[in-house]
């Protein structure tokens, strides 16, 4: 790597991985939610492209800004980012990302679901909020919402404390937080799913297929065909 | 002082109920008298709701219906935790919500004394 | 009074739709007249079921605008506004129109756009049909009003969270036959109530209802054409007859009721709708109940007379109310899962007894159904419709 791009890429903290779980929802069919790899950003990419022109409950600025956060971790722009997969029967059902802004502190960035109807996006965000305080043992994580629905879900689900001092790196908007206490407090209710997840059904995430766009388009827009 | 909660009586018929009518369930009766309500009453049926709608910012509200001695019912908050049906409740009337900044007043239940 | 008979009925897609509530009305007509060869300008009304287009889309004279989408002038047209009984209510007014021989040829719309406002405002708009005095101000909803209604019916006669999970996997299944369903999605009784994941799958909405018991929140339209049945044959080799048409309410306070486990109104206007078709439950052979939320579909099949009042779970349990049962109920779905809507759904419930009663329902199809019955059920039970349709 030369100088110069030594200097353009920001320094990447070391952190614990997120241990996949199985997550059975309502139709009786397993979810496994595990982490991304950079390698697997191009696909994720594509699942996303098509909604960044979709304005219905803010998919076009939540897909665009979970587009660019996942190019710039691919391409080493952002710094500590993750994203979570959920992969049911072999296909992306969702993914969530994050990052973390420090050692203590973690910053939720966005969840998008792409089956509807079981719970998926609920799922995800709860293993999101998992992984920063279980495994990443931060203290609070930083939430903020582009979407009403996203706002009124999460802030009353988690009830969230305000950060009145803590503009949040998605738009400057004021922050949210989960802290530890509100996290251990309603974990019984939002946090779910089995470890160890076996080989074999990890091995059935890998090469996972995405949505047909067009279909996804229509789903989450309500257009009609 | 909180004001006492309503109750209309029937004129003709005695049936009273915790709400204004213009005529009675009963009898179509059209005049009412000013009732008292006993202080304490029996849980008919409870839920806790958790999609609540606009205006509330909850995560979630507990509501039931009473039975006061004499008939009469109400629909109210109940306050507390581990009520269930035939629970006896305290009843008070009392600022629930409010409404550009005006109390709205409203049945509550609390735990019998 | 003149008989009358249905010679087309259709519905669009219960779904989230972008289209404007007056489209999607007229979508719905028009699906209904697709069903049928018919020169169009012998429609003489054109009667609107609709609950919420001033709360939720700011629109009024809704009636006057669907005519004006259709070019059906100078058809009459009328709104029809029955909370979520609308649908019914509309059919109900075509019905009397020809019964009486004033018209002879009417269609029927009924639709709404709800997904229009977010799910708190349209839990809200719902609400507006509670007293505003008595009920409203408490936050209620009407899965709340289910909810009080539930935990006495379960304890009245020992009705667990597995039969209400039995319903919804039942209706979920159901809909996976229809294509026009809203829910196209399995469910099982494990993941929605026996595994530990399942407090996420399938939250309390308003104890001890679950997600899962409630319907979804729909766009959607659903049309039917009503012609005097000495006339039917002119259009369709297969008019399905409105037998019985039958209507109570109740009071609008809910807790006024003597009982309020007592659905007086179901049993009313059913006993009024068999009455008039000379039939008697023990004849019906598939129905289409109001099961809004899954309490209300054990809570009717006894209140309508299918089942003794505390047998309607046992029925269930024994699979008598599955595709293929004894009575088959909801075999579209139902609300739970065809959707919704609340000023389509007692039309849809006619639209899916009508395909029924033809042989037209495809995978979903009742064998040997001749006689069919509908229940709409407006407010939390106040005001109640009842339709028995007979094979021609």
């Amino acid at each position: 790597m030369n100088e110069l791009e030594a200097t353009l890429r920001p320094k990447e903290t070391e952190q614990p991985p997120y241990p996949p779980k199985r997550v059975v929802l309502a139709s009786g069919e397993s979810m496994i939610v595990r982490q991304a790899t950079r390698q697997e950003v191009p696909k994720l990419l594509e699942v996303l492209e098509p909604l960044i022109w979709v304005e219905r409950d803010y998919y076009d600025i939540v897909g665009a800004r979970m587009f660019s956060e996942l190019l710039g971790w691919k391409r080493f722009r952002v710094k500590d980012e993750y994203c979570l997969v959920g992969v049911m029967n072999g296909m992306l059902v969702g993914l969530v990302n994050g990052r973390s802004l420090s050692r203590n502190i973690g910053i939720s960035l966005h969840t998008m679901a792409f089956h509807r109807g079981l719970r998926v996006g609920a799922h995800l965000f709860a293993a999101k909020m998992e992984y920063h305080i279980e495994y990443l043992n931060q203290r609070e994580i930083y939430v903020v919402a582009e979407s009403p629905i996203g706002f009124r879900r999460w802030m009353i689900e988690y009830a969230l404390e305000e950060r009145r001092h803590v503009a949040h790196e998605l738009g400057g908007v004021m922050s949210y937080a989960l802290t530890r206490d509100l996290y251990f407090a309603s974990k019984d209710r939002l946090v779910v799913g089995e470890r160890p997840v076996s080989e074999e059904m990890l091995a059935s995430t890998l090469d996972f297929e995405i949505p047909d766009p067009d279909l996804l388009v229509t789903q989450v827009s309500g257009r009609a065909k | 002082m909180q004001p006492a909660p309503p109750a209309y009586k029937c004129s003709n018929c005695g049936r009273t109920t915790t709400y204004a009518r213009l005529r009675c369930l009963n009898c179509r009766g059209e005049t009412f008298e000013a009732a008292a309500l006993p202080d304490t009453a029996t849980l008919l049926t409870l839920t806790e709701i958790h999609q609540l709608p606009v205006g509330f910012d909850e995560r979630f509200l507990r509501v039931g219906i009473v039975e006061f001695a004499g008939g009469a019912r109400a629909m109210g908050w109940v306050t507390f935790e581990g009520a269930e049906t035939g629970t006896q409740v305290e009843v008070r009337w009392e600022p629930i919500r409010d409404s550009d900044g005006e109390p709205v007043y409203g049945f509550a239940f609390y735990p019998e004394a | 009074m003149r008989d009358v008979a249905i010679i087309a009925a259709g519905q669009t897609k219960f779904a989230r739709t972008e289209w404007p509530l007056i489209d999607l009305l007229v979508e719905g007509a028009r699906t209904a007249l697709a069903d049928v060869e018919i020169d169009e300008s012998i429609i003489q009304a054109v009667v609107v079921a609709n609950m919420g287009a001033g709360i939720l889309n700011h629109q009024s004279g809704v009636a006057s605008a669907v005519v004006d989408g259709l070019g059906l002038f100078p058809a009459h047209a009328e709104l029809v506004e029955n909370g979520p009984a609308s649908g019914a209510s509309a059919v109900k007014m075509a019905f009397l129109g020809i019964a009486a021989g004033y018209y002879d040829v009417v269609l029927v719309i009924g639709g709404e756009k709800m997904r229009a406002v977010n799910g708190w405002e349209s839990t809200d708009f719902v609400a507006t049909l509670t007293h505003p005095f008595a009920e409203y101000i408490y936050g209620v909803t009407l899965p709340s009003m289910a909810g009080l209604f539930a935990r006495l019916y379960m304890e009245k006669y020992g009705i667990t969270p597995e039969h209400l999970a039995m319903v919804a996997i039942k209706n979920h299944n159901n809909a996976m036959f229809n294509p026009e369903a809203h829910v196209q999605q399995r469910i099982t009784m494990e993941g929605i109530l026996h595994r530990p994941e399942a407090v996420v799958n399938n939250p309390i909405v308003a104890d001890p209802l679950r997600m899962f018991d409630c319907c979804p929140v729909s766009d959607g339209a659903a049309g039917l054409v009503l012609c005097a049945a000495e006339r039917a044959g002119q259009f369709t080799d297969k008019p399905v007859l409105i037998a019985g048409v039958g209507q109570a309410t109740d009071t609008h306070v809910v807790h006024e009721r003597e009982d309020p486990t007592d659905l007086k109104a179901v049993t009313l206007a059913s006993e009024q709708a068999f009455k008039m078709a000379r039939v008697g439950p023990d004849q019906v052979d598939v129905a289409e109940l109001h099961d809004a939320f899954t309490i209300l579909e054990i809570a009717e099949s006894e209140h309508a007379g299918f089942f003794p009042k505390g047998e309607g779970h046992k029925a269930l349990e024994r699979g008598e109310t599955q595709i293929g049962g004894k009575l088959p109920i909801n075999p579209s779905g139902g609300l739970k899962a065809r959707g919704h809507p609340v000023g389509a759904t007692g039309i849809a419930q006619l639209v899916e007894i009508t395909k029924q009663l033809r042989g037209d329902a495809g995978q979903r199809q009742v064998k040997k159904a001749k006689t069919g019955f509908t229940l709409n059920f407006g407010g939390f039970g106040n005001n109640v419709l009842a339709f028995v349709l007979k094979k021609t």
